[in-house]
């Protein structure tokens, strides 16, 4: 009983991934558990595999040896354990990504539709709620093109809570922002890591880090080189790599 | 958004006489006076030649065999089933227009203005059958109802390529009839002819070549490597060779294969040589647009669970295609001009009647000029009405991009 739920607790679990493009050996055995619940930071400098990381963990990326386990399912090469993982796993862009062709409304009840097989009202009427908690139910009939990027960074983040995800991914989601319209997005993630959301968001706004993070992982050269609270990893960094890297981007 | 005020338009006029003006804008600098002269010079030759025909000009020759043009050899006492076949097309016409808007309407003006003409033009002679004048009354009618029901909330773009499906579908079958002493004779594809031919071959060849082509583009790019070698072999073969190449070796080639009493319809093979050839370049159009659907598209799609199959039906194929339409509908123009080879298999079409009209009888063998300048105008005037199709698609959605 009590097993049973320690292992329900855990939510996404990786044991020495290691991945190459080609000759270049990007993830050196990566090793992370985060449970239910856990708001991770992931940082350091570029280059360093933070994006291949977590791209690996919905298969976007293939990774080469090591295992990741995702809520209970293995992600090997079985097409249904890949479409289990990633129906449950929401993932926000730097570039957003949002289907151009598409209505705003659209773009956000398309997968629910096509994957859950819901009907249009029905899935209208959920992504409405979802622009709402967004806060944009105004902008649900234009395109994404006639948006700002800051709006069109908060309709991506609708779009992958569409489905219902019991995990967020973030890939550095303010970096191509204005700054102007850095604060409406950080805004909405702050409020979903206070729902209780399992997070695992790549970025440098290390002021969101401090607020939310239950944890940070310090990227170098495909390896975690040093992880802990905020408190500790601001205050006391051990590692000379985080200490200068902290340096410059505080 | 305004632009800078920067350009010479605005100079003050007051001091510009019609002198100062000519020096200015028809002889400085140096080279823009040569274009001046060449362009007078040309202007000259060209009304040399055209005054004294367009005084002269036997337009009698079109007039009078204006049923030929239209619809070629088609047996007169069949007539109403040509009529009837294509008086939806009006209608759709409008429709179009009511639905896509502006763009579509360019088509329509076109249809009304020949309408207009061609019944007006009836009041001067009597080459025209009561039947034909009356269609030509009625459909500027048509396109308006059209219009009005295409204007409709509940008419979308879906009713409306439906309509023109069925439509086509409808006129084919009553063209060609059924068995020989039925209501509605067999009819013989030999004998269908004139724009008749060129528009209905040209929209049922559009029809299908936008999806073939489209499948041939996906199969290219499938990982199922037999469809994509045989997509590859298909496309490289058919963009390798002439379309009057193909044509010819059908004709030679279609007997080997059809049983000996049958005659290959030439028609269907002129049709299938067109189709061939069409698919083969849009494939490749298309392919280009799949192409530029990036990256991030088809990463966005997977990360929310979507399958191959959606991703590439909702999210790759929608944009490829907008990015295409240019090229889509510069293939469509290709197409219809295309047509024109039917006359080199011995048939009636727009081009092949015009040739009927002058080799055929003496009274107009000196009224060539006129014949294939008039063949000409309705070819220019069709692709124009598509090149404006285009344009429209380009203006809307540059203006969705911003
Ligand atoms: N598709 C790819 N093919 C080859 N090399 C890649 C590819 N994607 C990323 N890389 C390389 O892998 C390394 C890690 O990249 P990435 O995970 O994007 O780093 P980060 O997100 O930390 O900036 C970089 O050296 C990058 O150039
Ligand atoms: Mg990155």
């Amino acid at each position: 009983m009590s097993a049973q739920s320690v292992e329900n607790d855990v939510m996404i679990q990786t044991t020495d991934v290691e991945k190459w493009f080609g000759s270049l050996h990007v993830l050196q055995g990566i090793s992370v558990t985060i449970k239910k619940g856990e708001v991770v930071v992931i940082f350091g400098p570029s280059g360093s595999g933070k994006s291949t990381f977590i791209r690996t963990l919905n298969r976007l990326e293939e990774h080469h040896r090591g295992e990741i386990v995702v809520d209970g399912t293995v992600l090997d090469n079985d097409v249904r354990n890949i479409e289990t993982i990633r129906s449950e796993i929401g993932m926000v862009f730097q570039q957003f990504n949002l289907f151009p062709h598409k209505s705003v409304i659209d773009n956000v009840a398309m997968a629910p539709r096509l994957v859950r097989k819901m009907s249009k009202t029905e899935a209208d009427e959920l992504a409405m709620s979802m622009l709402e908690l967004v806060k944009i139910p105004e902008q649900a009939y234009k395109f994404p093109g006639q948006l700002s990027g800051g709006q069109q960074q908060r309709v991506a983040i609708a779009r992958a809570l569409a489905m219902r995800p019991k995990i967020m991914m973030f890939d550095e989601p303010t970096s191509a922002l204005d700054p102007e319209m850095i604060a409406e997005v950080l805004d909405v993630m702050i409020d979903l890591a206070k729902s209780g959301m399992t997070m695992i968001v790549v970025t440098h706004e290390m002021g969101f880090a401090r607020e939310v993070a239950d944890r940070l992982l310090m990227f170098d050269e495909g390896k975690i080189v040093e992880e802990g609270t905020p408190d500790k990893m601001f205050d006391n960094p051990q590692h000379d790599r985080t200490k200068e890297f902290l340096s410059r981007v505080l | 958004m305004t632009e800078p005020t920067t350009s010479s338009e605005l100079r003050p006029v007051e001091d510009q006489s019609f002198a100062t003006w000519v020096k200015v804008n028809l002889f400085s600098p140096w080279y823009n006076s040569v274009l001046t002269v060449v362009g007078a010079v040309m202007v000259i030759l060209l009304l040399k030649v055209a005054i004294p025909f367009l005084l002269t000009a036997q337009w009698a020759a079109v007039t009078t065999n204006i049923q030929i043009l239209l619809v070629g050899q088609y047996p007169s006492e069949e007539l109403w089933r040509v009529g009837a076949g294509v008086l939806p097309m009006p209608f759709i016409v409008g429709a179009a227009w009511g639905v896509w808007g502006s763009m579509m309407r360019t088509f329509s003006v076109i249809l009304i203005v020949a309408s207009v003409l061609t019944v007006i033009s009836s009041f001067f002679g009597d080459s025209m059958t009561p039947g034909f004048v009356l269609w030509f009354a009625v459909s500027p009618v048509l396109v308006l109802l059209g219009y009005t029901v295409g204007r409709r909330s509940f008419i979308g773009p879906r009713h409306v390529l439906i309509g023109w499906f069925l439509f086509l579908m409808l006129t084919l079958f009553l063209l060609r009839g059924f068995g020989e002493d039925s209501a509605m004779p067999y009819v013989s594809t030999s004998r269908w002819g004139g724009l008749l031919v060129t528009i209905l071959i040209a929209q049922v060849g559009i029809a299908i070549v936008l999806p073939l082509g489209i499948v041939l583009a996906l199969a290219r790019q499938s990982n199922l490597w037999f469809f994509k070698a045989a997509a590859l072999v298909y496309i490289e073969i058919l963009r390798a060779t002439p379309l009057l190449a193909l044509l010819f070796l059908m004709l030679i080639v279609s007997p080997m294969f059809l049983p000996d009493i049958t005659t290959p319809d030439r028609l269907m093979l002129a049709f299938i040589a067109i189709v061939m050839n069409n698919s083969a370049y849009m494939a490749e159009n298309i392919r280009g647009g799949l192409q530029s659907v990036s990256k991030g598209q088809i990463e966005a799609a997977e990360a929310l669970g979507m399958r191959g199959r959606h991703v590439t039906l909702f999210i790759i194929l929608p944009q490829a295609i907008r990015a295409t339409i240019p090229a889509i509908v510069g293939q469509f123009i290709i197409l219809f001009k295309d047509t024109a080879v039917i006359a080199l298999v011995g048939l009636l079409d727009l081009l092949g009647a015009a040739y009927a009209i002058i080799l055929g009888q003496d009274a107009w063998r000196t009224a060539d000029l006129e014949v294939f300048l008039f063949v000409a105008a309705v070819y220019w005037i069709f692709t124009y009405g598509m090149s404006s199709v285009s344009a429209g698609v380009e203006k809307r959605m540059r203006a969705g991009a911003d």
